[in-house]
């Protein structure tokens, strides 16, 4: 996964638990490497945004990690080269091959099986699966393949006819899920 | 398909206490043991209460890489007693497997 940008995904409330502000730390952690990170404070998590930090589990270093996020000014391992370095230096191969004169997106096409779809699997764990249904929604109507392991007795959320559902390790087994982790292109637990 | 020599990462966040995700770890750790698969387990918070379940703590006698929070360990007052088996260390290390591994999972 070198290289690939993160997501950090924080949905506890820092008034109440200690884990907003760990959730945080991780990140601040994974940005002081070479990933991109981006941070989405979902639902009481933006308190972890408050102007004081008092009432929060962990208010000072909340605050003082806070800072850090601010100025971002970690020391990186060296500057790198593009390893397509040459890429912006061609000209343009020829003539643009989808002459659109009026400038607008191409029209939408049925996506090639297993070759521009991208493959999703979801594993939920019977938290609040809003936030990962509204994610199922935006990626079929993108033409995402997409695949759902709910963990142990977790409820089974209302999901559209074109996801397939799998019990673990009920109807898979761990093996089959850890297959199923490397056959996707993206993973999210929720 | 292939696992053998696959590298899999996987951060656990919860306690004992949250037996949904710590089966979860234990059961993706054991599948890819048994696939070949390289392993790399990242205990981190209430993760690593986690070191108490013997299911876990004998990953390493398998060929697991098993990574310790060392912070998480000093907040709630574990003494870091299995550094024989076990690497306590701290985000640098998580970050490297992130970038080293070719599927992470995070269970928190």
């Amino acid at each position: 996964m070198a290289d690939e940008p993160v997501l950090v995904l924080i949905t506890q409330d820092p008034r109440a638990t200690g884990r907003a502000f760990e959730a945080m730390r991780i990140g601040v952690g994974i940005v002081a490497g070479e990933n991109e990170v981006t941070f989405v404070l979902a639902g009481p998590a933006v308190h972890l945004l408050d102007g004081d930090t008092d009432d929060l589990v962990d208010g000072d270093d909340i605050a003082k990690f806070r800072e850090n996020l601010k100025r971002l000014a970690f020391p990186r391992r060296g500057v790198r080269r593009a390893r397509r370095s040459g890429v912006e230096r061609r000209g343009p191969r020829g003539p643009a091959r989808d002459a659109r004169a009026d400038g607008r997106p191409r029209a939408r096409r049925a996506p090639v099986h297993r070759v521009l779809m991208a493959r999703s699997l979801h594993v939920l764990k019977g938290g609040d699966a809003a936030l990962a249904l509204a994610t199922i929604g935006r990626q079929l109507a993108a033409g995402d393949a997409v695949t759902v392991v709910v963990l142990d007795d977790a409820q089974v959320p209302s999901l559209p006819a074109a996801v397939a559902v799998h019990r673990v390790p009920g109807e898979w087994s761990y093996e089959r899920l850890l297959e199923a982790v490397f056959e996707a292109d993206q993973v999210v637990t929720w | 398909m292939d696992l053998s020599k696959k590298k899999f990462g996987m951060l656990l966040s919860t306690g004992p206490d949250h037996a949904t995700n710590l089966d979860a770890a234990v059961g993706l750790s054991e599948a890819a043991l048994a696939r070949g698969a390289d392993l790399y387990l990242y205990l981190i918070d209430d993760g690593v209460r986690a070191l108490d379940d013997p299911r876990v703590r004998t990953l390493p006698d398998r060929g697991a890489k098993l990574f310790v929070c060392a912070y998480g360990c000093q907040k709630r007052r574990i003494p870091l007693d299995h550094a024989d088996r076990v690497t306590y260390c701290g985000l640098v290390v998580l970050t490297d497997l992130i970038n080293a591994t070719e599927r992470f999972v995070a269970l928190n």
